[in-house]
Parts: structure tokens; sequence; C-alpha cells
């Protein structure tokens, strides 16, 4: 089970509503390269991880991606808290008000919703470890691309820590994947 | 800890918090190095006291801790996503 802990992984205060750079930050709600995707992913994988390393990667890398879902949504209701229709109207946000007001939603940057296709779970270790890795270099990716796009220091810095989680994570991932590895290669000799 | 401000507890919370996490996963794949097994029981054990610190000054941080606040505040202001704008407002 989960229980929840009323803070933030990280302090996120910002202080300047920006609908421009809400509509941004939503992709890593909801879009490809996302922390929802993330999430669902590994925590489905774990059932059919073979050590238990493993298992137990996938179990807590899964839960500290609901904390980083979490982050990410928290920055965009605070960009978006405040601002007027006008603000919204004009930082190209018209579209997502029509559908969801002040709300946040799992859509990616360009307005497509979350989907199941962005993830996979294979039954294969290798295979599923190995994808685990691509999806925190591309997170990564789209944590510097975001950093590039935005300018409020109040922004960036919750946006670094994710970058550097993303980095984390990988380390970890190859590190089961390895012993996953040496596992099946292990069992050959028996 | 008397003298800190609910912002330095949850600052404090935040960090010891953050190093138990790291250390977490790294046990995960490393389970049996002994210095990262002491590191992560002396940061998980100083997020536990500030917790009980933050909780008994300033209202629930776990939802299934005991509380003796009454009414009980777990729903009260500040929810983690709030702008600092936005809990002043409910607060006054």
């Amino acid at each position: 089970m989960w229980t929840y802990e009323k803070r933030l992984e990280y302090p996120i205060k910002i202080k300047k509503s920006n609908p421009e750079m809400a509509k941004y930050i939503i992709t890593q709600y909801g879009g490809p390269d996302g922390e929802l995707g993330a999430s669902l992913r590994y925590l489905t994988q774990r059932y059919s991880m073979p050590t238990p390393q493993a298992q137990g990667i996938l179990n807590d890398i899964g839960t500290e991606e609901l904390a980083h879902l979490e982050m990410v949504a928290t920055m965009v209701h605070q960009l978006m808290k405040g601002a007027s229709v006008e603000e919204i109207k004009k930082a190209g946000a018209g579209g997502y008000f029509a559908d969801h007001d002040h709300a946040v939603f799992y859509i990616d940057a360009s307005g497509n919703p979350w989907s199941a296709n962005y993830i996979q779970a294979k039954g294969d270790p290798i295979a599923d470890l190995t994808e685990d890795m691509a999806a925190e270099q591309k997170a990564r990716a789209t944590y510097e691309n975001l950093i590039k796009l935005a300018d409020d220091p109040d922004v960036i810095d919750p946006l670094r820590f994710l970058r550097e989680r993303e980095v984390v994570h990988f380390q970890r991932f190859g590190e089961a994947l390895e012993i996953v590895q040496q596992n099946l290669t292990n069992k050959k000799y028996y | 800890m008397m003298e800190y401000s609910k912002e330095q507890i949850m600052n404090e919370i935040q960090k010891a918090g953050f190093a138990a996490v790291d250390l977490q996963l790294y046990l995960d794949t490393h389970p049996t190095d002994k210095k990262a097994l002491a590191q992560f029981n002396q940061y998980a054990n100083q997020l536990k006291m500030l917790k009980e610190t933050y909780s008994k000054m300033y209202g629930p941080i776990e939802q299934l801790a005991p509380t003796e606040k009454y009414p009980y505040a777990w729903i009260l202001p500040p929810w983690p996503w709030m702008k600092i704008s936005m809990i002043e407002e409910e607060e006054e």
C-alpha cells in the first residue's frame, strides 16, 4: 500500500504566474517522457522482475516518480494560479483553458492526452530495464529543454532537481540490469 | 529545535527526506554496503524526529500517524501544492 506525506520531496514556491511555462511543463505530467508514464511503467514492470534488487528498485523508483508527478503538478498549478483569461489567451493556452480552466490535466505540451502506448511491460527483464534506462535519459533531455525555456529561478530550481533525479535513476537501473544479466548468466551453469 | 520556524523545519525535513530517499535507492542495488546502510539509518532517524517535531508544533504530516490535534487538523492548509499567496488568504 501507499500512504501520503503532506509535503513535497523538494520545495516549490513559484510567486509569479506564467501560463506559457505551465503549457510546456505539463508535458512532464502527461507527456510521452513524463512522470505519470514513468511511475506507471516501473510499478507495473516490478511483477516480472527476477531478482530482489530489480524488484526493489522498480518498486522504489516507481514510488519516487509519484512524488515527482506531484511536484510537476504543483509547478503547473502555481504557474496557472492567478493568471487571467487574457494572459492565458496571450500565452497560447486558450485551448487548454477551454477544456480544463485552471485545472491540471494529463496532456503533453501539444495537447495530446496521456496514453499507455508510451509505456511497455514486456515480461522480459532485460528488455524492460533497457526501456527504463532510455526513459530516464528522455526525461532528462526533456527537463533540459524545459530549463532552456524557463527564465524564472523559482521554476528553474525544481526543474534542476528533477533533472538530477533522472540521472540517479538511470544509474540505479543500469546497476539492476547488470545484476539481472549476471543472474541469468549464472543460471546457465546449473 | 524549538526556535525553528515552520518553514525551517519543513526545509530540514525535505533535506533529511531527500538524503534518505537517495540512500534507500542506492541500497536496493548495494544491499551489502555497510557504510551506506549506516548513513541511511542516520538520515531516516533524523527524518522521523523532525516529522514528530513538526507535527506537534504545526499539524500532521503523516496520514496514518497518531494525532492529538482537535478538531482533526489533517485537512487544514497548507497542502503541499498550494501557492504561498493562496495559503495566506485561507489563513486570514
